[in-house]
Formats: C-alpha cells, sequence, structure tokens
C-alpha cells in the first residue's frame, strides 16, 4: 500500500516537471498525460554519449535532471563544445521539423535523466488535438529563438 | 498584373509562407500593406515596437545598431530584394534593437503579428505550418552559427 502511495507520489512528481516544460507551456493537461505516458526515462552517467552526429534519429530529448555538452566533431582533434543544457531543456528537437541527420553529438556532462519522445508521438497528439500543434511549435520556436540569440546578438538587430 | 496578385506572388516566395494554402496566402496578401521609401530614409526608429514582419519587395535596407549619437553609428548587416526582418515578432512584441534605414529606394511588405495571429484564430493549422516554418528557418540558422563556430575555434587551435 505505501510503495503504491510511494509511486504515486512520484508519479505526481513527474507529472508536475511535465508541466513546466517550457516546451510544453500552455497544453491542458489531456495532452500532457499522453506525453507523459509516451515518453521514456532514459538515464546516462557523466561521459555516456546519448546522440551522435550525422545518425538518424526520431526522438526528441527533455532533460529531467542534469546537464549535457553538445559537441561536432566529438573523438576527433577540432572537437568543438556548442552549448551546455541543463534542466528543462531539450534538444534533437530537429526531427519534429524536417528529416535529417543529427546535426550535434550529445553527451552528458553529469548523471542526467532524460525523457525521450519519439516524433511520430507528437504526431498522434496533433492527430487527437491538432489545434495544439501551434502551441508545441511555437513554444519550440521561442527556444530555437534564444538560442540563436545566444550565439549572435546582431541577428536580434533585424530580427526583432 | 495588380498588386494584391503581386503580393501574392511576392508571398508564396517567401520560405516563411512555404505549404500554405492557396486561400491562406490570399487573405494574408489582402492584410498586407505596401511601404515606400526614398534611399536614406529612416525605416524605424530604435527602441519602437516591432510588431510586424517585413518583406523586402524592392531596394536595399541597412540596421544600425546601438547607441544614440550619429558619429557612434555602427552599421549591423543589410539585407537586400526578398529578405524579410522583424519575424521575431510573430512569437513576442519587443523594443527594436537597431534603426532600419534605406540604403535604396525601396519597397517593403509589412504583415502585422496581429494578423498572423489572426489567422491561428481563423485556421490553426495554417498557423502551425508557418511557425514550424519559422522554426525550420531558427534551426537552420543555429546550425549555420555553430559550423562557423566550430571552424573558428579549429582555426584558433591551429595557432
Amino acid at each position: 500500500m505505501i510503495s503504491q502511495l510511494d509511486d504515486l507520489v512520484a508519479k505526481e512528481k513527474i507529472f508536475s516537471a511535465f508541466k513546466n516544460f517550457p516546451l510544453f507551456q500552455g497544453l491542458p493537461d489531456e495532452v500532457l498525460v499522453v506525453f507523459f505516458v509516451a515518453a521514456q526515462e532514459e538515464i546516462y552517467r557523466s561521459g555516456q554519449v546519448i546522440m551522435k552526429e550525422g545518425d538518424h534519429g526520431q526522438e526528441l530529448y527533455i532533460i529531467g535532471d542534469g546537464s549535457v555538452d553538445v559537441c561536432i566533431n566529438y573523438e576527433q582533434e577540432s572537437k568543438t563544445v556548442l552549448a551546455k543544457l541543463s534542466k528543462n531543456d531539450f534538444f534533437g528537437e530537429m526531427c519534429v521539423i524536417e528529416p535529417s541527420l543529427r546535426s550535434a553529438t550529445v553527451v552528458a556532462a553529469e548523471t542526467t535523466l532524460l525523457y525521450s519522445l519519439k516524433s511520430t508521438s507528437l504526431n498522434k497528439v496533433y492527430q487527437v488535438w491538432p489545434e495544439q500543434q501551434s502551441t508545441i511549435m511555437t513554444n519550440l520556436a521561442h527556444q530555437l529563438s534564444q538560442r540563436v540569440q545566444k550565439l549572435d546578438d546582431t541577428y536580434f538587430s533585424r530580427a526583432w | 498584373m495588380n498588386n494584391l496578385d503581386t503580393m501574392d506572388q511576392c508571398l508564396r516566395k517567401t520560405p516563411l509562407f512555404s505549404w500554405l494554402s492557396t486561400e491562406s496566402i490570399a487573405w494574408l496578401a489582402h492584410y498586407t500593406e505596401e511601404l515606400s521609401f526614398n534611399q536614406g530614409d529612416t525605416i524605424l526608429e530604435l527602441g519602437s515596437l516591432s510588431d510586424s514582419l517585413y518583406i523586402i519587395a524592392q531596394g536595399e535596407v541597412t540596421f544600425i545598431c546601438g547607441t544614440s549619437q550619429d558619429t557612434d553609428e555602427q552599421q549591423a548587416t543589410s539585407l537586400d530584394e526578398m529578405d524579410i526582418f522583424g519575424e521575431l515578432s510573430l512569437l513576442e512584441i519587443k523594443p527594436r534593437t537597431s534603426l532600419v534605414r534605406a540604403a535604396l529606394p525601396t519597397t517593403l511588405y509589412r504583415l502585422k503579428a496581429e494578423t498572423i495571429a489572426q489567422l491561428a484564430q481563423k485556421n490553426q493549422d495554417q498557423h502551425a505550418i508557418l511557425i514550424t516554418n519559422l522554426s525550420r528557418f531558427l534551426a537552420r540558422k543555429i546550425r549555420t552559427l555553430n559550423s562557423k563556430k566550430s571552424i573558428l575555434n579549429q582555426a584558433t587551435s591551429k595557432e
């Protein structure tokens, strides 16, 4: 009985974490539940590779806890760390925009908990709740615009 | 060809409007304003609210960043025909961080963020397509900037 309660409390906690993900802002609970059920929990140790540059990939990842390094030319002399992402950030989002290969290698920078979501799960949600697609895409565009800002301030002088 | 047809064609050629239906394009074209400027005219002031998307139908515009003193003017970038600017006003309305000036005699097409928001009310599928196009545009921008960063990194590590 107590373990069942613990389980429920844990689920409740994860669900409220889902509510706080910037990617899911403005979504009704019924849609969040679908993502909550569809999401796969994955845990990586520091230094473990989560995705490889050039691979095919159909999942989007949201960081539940921990942090990751986004690198190109990983394991080469010319390795460059492009960004550090942490709790509530997401990566691998290109696959929900257009079919493309992974543009970077992502490595866990510490013990990291991820929620992976297949792009097909998003498509299923759009079939049932087509009106939510523009909400999710707007959230995604917001996050991308913040990333561009970090990389290139001059872009903003014309984009805004 | 009348003006509305020209706008329609111009919107159609803009990647931001790819895959929108003929009806949506026609609807957007109906709400598009045409603005003309002489060479040297100020199009938008620094600090004014950025509340519209602009397509350069003809001419060239320059973005001047930074200070209020003319002597310290910094030319950030310039854009020419068929380029767009103000696209992030579709996400959020913010004060401009640059002064926009016509570098040549210029014709702009202006679409208010408000109009795009109305498209969401009218037809959310179409709005989702447009915002997905914007995300794609931003994602490609990130890729380009990242590969530049990597090349720069290689250049400095070789020194």
